[in-house]
């Protein structure tokens, strides 16, 4: 005769054994007594009652759970408040690096158009040290941006334009800011432009 | 707003425009449902909308369950209180995951337990020595003595600290609770025939260690 498993003895104290249970233990000692001893142990338990506190308690929980919740939501909103804060920053920092690595490439194979020796002179000028003198090419209004914004920009930052930055940096932006990145590139591609179209000495 | 419309009229202003900015200005009308008449999903939502006082409410019906089954874990009422403001806390920050595939009570228990064992791996739970209480004979019901009663509790508490920790989390849940095994399951994120392995375990050990002790 196979006894009843822990899941069906249980199952049988709390009533919910079914009818072949029911009949196996009214024939099965061995069960019967394991069945009881489940029920004198679940009496014992029951002996120890809900513990309650003083009445007083409560209200000074909800209280103290409430000024911690509103904390938390304050903290939160900071941080939130925070992100929105520096979100353009680091867009414009982005917008920076991308800039970098697709106009750098382009000035830096372009094929030159005087003599070779000039050409050469040129593009190595413009990728010499930034503590040098470096002529700038007013005639180019992707490079008089990238000029314009790298002079703000520390040696910390430049060194972050290492291969493959642009792209991390552009999946980490979320849609919103993709779209904020577009923007404020073409904005300064435009001012850019603008200011390198307008007469010389005004 | 209907005097502004009748403004932009006399100015001449195109009556159709004037109709469209009066119909997307009109507010929509406000829910007025007081929050007590609300059941904890709509109160989970209107808290996640930025109303905090449907926190406070969820507060003001889970609190005494949400005490009660910390103190069970450990045995004194400064940790119980400051266990069950953090069982709180939690549930505040992790409202969003809230899929209201159970009940809320049944997620703050889940919560509680987690909260509850974490704390006492780290430190042992106040354990009170079965030494210090009656004998199992004692613990013969007697309406009549409530120290006895008291006493037994004691012991029992005692015992029930001292049962592995799934086992005393399914006893507890089921005991003093009242859950289904199907909930106990839920909140222990275990399976319902490992939820009732475990109260057969513990209803075992729990009378194996009440018995040694009375030896």
């Amino acid at each position: 005769m196979t006894h009843l498993s822990p899941e069906q003895l249980v199952d049988l104290v709390d009533g919910h054994a079914g009818p072949d249970a029911v009949m196996h233990v009214a024939a099965c000692g061995g069960c019967r007594d394991a069945a009881d001893d489940l029920r004198e142990a679940m009496a014992l338990a029951g002996i120890d009652g809900a513990p309650e506190p003083s009445p007083l308690f409560w209200d000074h929980f909800s209280t103290r759970v409430g000024a911690a919740v509103r904390e938390e939501a304050e903290v939160h909103a900071r941080r939130a408040s925070w992100a929105w804060r520096w979100m353009p920053a680091s867009a414009v920092a982005a917008a920076v690096v991308v800039a970098a690595l697709v106009v750098m490439p382009r000035e830096a194979t372009r094929v030159p158009e005087g003599p070779a020796g000039a050409g050469v002179a040129s593009t190595v000028a413009r990728m010499a040290p930034a503590d040098e003198d470096v002529p700038a090419a007013p005639d180019d209004a992707s490079w008089a941006l990238m000029s314009e914004l790298s002079q703000e920009m520390s040696a910390d930052d430049a060194g972050t334009a290492v291969p493959g930055t642009a792209d991390r940096a552009l999946r980490q932006l979320n849609g919103v800011e993709r779209a904020a990145l577009v923007d404020i590139i073409r904005e300064e591609m435009a001012r850019a432009s603008a200011r390198s179209a307008e007469p010389a000495g005004e | 707003m209907a005097t502004a419309a009748g403004d932009w009229l006399a100015r001449g202003i195109s009556p159709e425009w004037t109709l469209r900015v009066v119909a997307t200005t009109t507010r929509e009308p406000r829910d007025t449902t007081p929050l007590d008449a609300l059941d904890d999903r709509a109160l989970v939502a209107a808290c996640l909308g930025g109303r905090l006082d449907a926190f406070d409410l969820i507060v003001d019906r889970h609190k005494r369950s949400v005490y009660q089954v910390c103190y069970r874990f450990v045995g004194r009422h400064e940790d119980a209180a400051d266990l069950s403001q953090e069982v709180f806390l939690r549930a505040y920050r992790g409202l969003k995951r809230f899929r209201g595939d159970a009940s809320l009570s049944t997620w703050l228990y889940r919560i509680g337990v987690n909260v509850c064992l974490n704390k006492v791996s780290v430190r042992q739970p106040v354990q009170t020595s079965l030494d210090d209480a009656p004998q199992l004979a004692a613990l013969t019901p007697d309406p009549s003595s409530g120290l006895i009663r008291a006493e037994a509790a004691t012991r029992v508490r005692a015992a029930v600290a001292r049962l592995p920790r799934k086992q005393r989390a399914t006893l507890i849940l089921r005991v003093y609770h009242d859950l289904s095994h199907q909930e106990i399951a839920i909140a222990l994120e275990t399976s319902v025939g490992a939820v009732k392995a475990n109260f057969f375990h513990a209803l075992g050990n729990l009378k194996k260690l009440l018995a040694s002790e009375s030896r």
